[in-house]
């Protein structure tokens, strides 16, 4: 199966998902008890603009109507006008969503990069002092709540040592990697103990594999044998967890964003929430949504280009 | 599934599952601390002192004072009743529905099950926090927004476990007798399916206790969970953030109960998970 047909089956997989979340998305605003253009304007709002936030939304409508006009909307990219920056919700997102994507990408990075060492580590001592270490520290780090570790490297690395910046995002590409060196550290030290474990355990399954066994008899060197044979075997695993744990780590960009105030949408959703800007809070969701839909995607995606055993299917 | 905790203690001091003693061990001493927090420490958790605003730990303040002269040793303890509390409430809400949407829709099949597991497939997509975080918006921020919130968006995992488990087990000779016997529906499923259906979930709700425990404080650190004056780690983490430049100890210490608990929980739950599954296979 070719890689266009691929991707249209995925994308036919994917409807009853994307409708799924375009109906919860949808609801958040319509569940609201009482009027929700009055909870969102508050009390002081003037019959003019409740009646124009009510056409906006629909509400003089039935239901299923409504629901119907919204995907229409979403369909052409309209996601309604913001109540606190009165700008288009879609325009201000995209503004924003660089930031939240770099900060996910440069943290799945950083978990990989500490990830292979310490998984290799562990698995190759195995049950010796380095392997108790090494899994004595991923439990430690995933008790450790992200606004606590993310509070925690900033009064070490910005306060006492001032390496890096308290907060904000900076200019350039160098500034912004420094901007967002501590961000994504936080993130990897929750993911990267999921992806250590996993790592560890497919490592030392497959280094009883008899294919592994046999290029030892050959005489090949430990090291080469582990690059060679094992460790392109064990990748597998760890990309299909963090497929799985994806959604985590985009929930863990809504608690570092807050803590680092960076302008990404995480922290965005935040402060909606708390100013009701329920177009925002929607428009965000939805777009955390796809996210996940599209992220999933191209981990399968990068799982059938590394494997060759794996198809298009 | 992975596990929680890795900590090797089987060879160790502690007997065959040590990791369950001593996880059982630190979370009995927090639950008595807590308890007793009144005769551990002489302050009040919410009582200010203006003139001993933001001391260093020392003997008379273990984990110093915080902005308000409150005593942050005093506020920890008062503060894992509640925590340990909203931890194991938000394990048993959402498993309480789960196990029992999953068990219906793999009991009765058919257009039933379509619709419950159409809605899991929707549930499992999104992300789990910014789910929670749209169900609080509607129900705003505080304790009841936040259970509903965990509720709804954790059920998901434990229905799907279940009606995988209900598939298998509804073809079995007893539950066909039962049948047979013309029992109703509702006395077979939670008379005879549920009971022999649910252990996998406590499996899965032990791995799990960690990561709620983490989205609870994460929550209330958000200010959408508790709030404050009431002594929560989240909120006391969320309060120390301004002080960070002066006052390290507002944040640093009240975390370590968290990941004190964490830790404490991985080792339970691991150690509970692996009793459970050695009971299975026997």
């Amino acid at each position: 199966m070719n890689i266009v047909a691929f991707l249209r089956r995925r994308f036919v997989q994917a409807l009853p998902v994307l409708f799924g979340i375009l109906l919860v998305v949808f609801l958040v605003v319509r569940l609201i008890p009482g009027d929700p253009a009055r909870l969102m304007l508050g009390v002081h709002a003037s019959d003019a603009k409740l009646a124009a936030l009510r056409e906006q939304l629909g509400l003089d409508q039935p239901i299923w109507q409504q629901f119907a006009q919204f995907v229409s909307h979403v369909m052409r990219g309209e996601l309604g006008t913001s109540l606190v920056f009165r700008r288009d919700v879609l325009e201000v997102i995209l503004e924003r969503l660089p930031v939240t994507i770099s900060l996910v990408a440069f943290a799945v990075l950083m978990s990989v990069v500490i990830c292979i060492p310490l998984a290799m580590l562990s698995a190759m001592r195995q049950g010796r002092f380095t392997d108790v270490v090494v899994r004595g520290g991923t439990t430690l780090t995933l008790a450790m709540p992200g606004f606590w570790l993310g509070l925690n490297l900033l009064i070490l690395l910005a306060v006492i040592f001032p390496l890096f910046p308290v907060s904000g995002y900076g200019k350039g590409f160098g500034g912004r990697i420094w901007h967002l060196f501590l961000p994504a550290l936080t993130i990897a030290f929750s993911l990267a103990p999921i992806l250590i474990r996993t790592l560890r355990a497919s490592l030392i399954e497959i280094m009883s594999a008899p294919h592994v066994e046999f290029a030892r008899t050959k005489g090949l060197p430990e090291r080469v044998l582990i690059r060679r044979h094992v460790l392109r075997n064990g990748l597998m695993a760890t990309i299909t967890i963090l497929g799985v744990n994806i959604g985590w780590l985009i929930g863990g960009s809504v608690v570092v964003e807050t803590v680092f105030t960076l302008p990404g949408i995480g922290a965005l959703i935040i402060s909606s929430v708390s100013a009701r800007d329920f177009p925002m809070i929607q428009g965000i969701a939805l777009i955390f949504g796809l996210m996940v839909i599209v992220i999933n995607l191209i981990t399968d995606l990068i799982y059938a280009a590394l494997d060759p055993r794996v198809s298009y299917d | 599934m992975i596990s929680n905790s890795d900590l090797s203690l089987r060879r160790g001091w502690l007997g065959p599952n040590g990791g369950l003693v001593l996880g059982t061990a630190i979370l009995g001493l927090v639950l008595v601390a807590s308890l007793a927090a009144g005769l551990l420490t002489p302050y009040d958790p919410v009582a200010q002192n203006l003139r001993d605003t933001l001391q260093p730990p020392s003997l008379t303040h273990l984990f110093g004072t915080d902005n308000f002269g409150r005593d942050i040793f005093s506020r920890v303890l008062h503060a894992a009743k509640l925590d340990l509390m909203i931890g194991f409430l938000c394990v048993v809400f959402p498993w309480l529905l789960g196990v029992t949407l999953g068990s219906i829709a793999g009991y009765f099949g058919g257009p039933v099950d379509t619709l419950i597991m159409r809605t899991v497939d929707t549930f499992t997509a999104f992300p789990f926090l910014i789910m929670v975080i749209g169900i609080i918006a509607i129900l705003g921020p505080g304790l009841f927004g936040m259970y509903v919130a965990l509720t709804l968006a954790g059920w998901s995992m434990y229905a799907r476990i279940v009606r995988a488990e209900v598939l298998v087990i509804k073809k079995s000779e007893y539950i066909l007798a039962a049948r047979a016997l013309g029992y109703g529906h509702g006395r077979i499923l939670f008379r005879h399916v549920i009971p022999n259906v649910i252990t996998p979930t406590i499996i899965f709700a032990m791995t799990d206790m960690v990561l709620v425990i983490l989205s609870t404080t994460s929550l209330s650190f958000l200010g959408l969970g508790v709030q404050p004056p009431t002594p929560e780690w989240g909120v006391m983490i969320a309060e120390g953030r301004s002080f960070i430049l002066s006052a390290w100890w507002m944040v640093t210490l009240p975390g370590l109960a968290i990941v004190l608990v964490g830790v404490a929980l991985s080792l339970f739950g691991d150690g509970v998970a692996k009793r459970l599954r050695e009971g299975a296979q026997a």
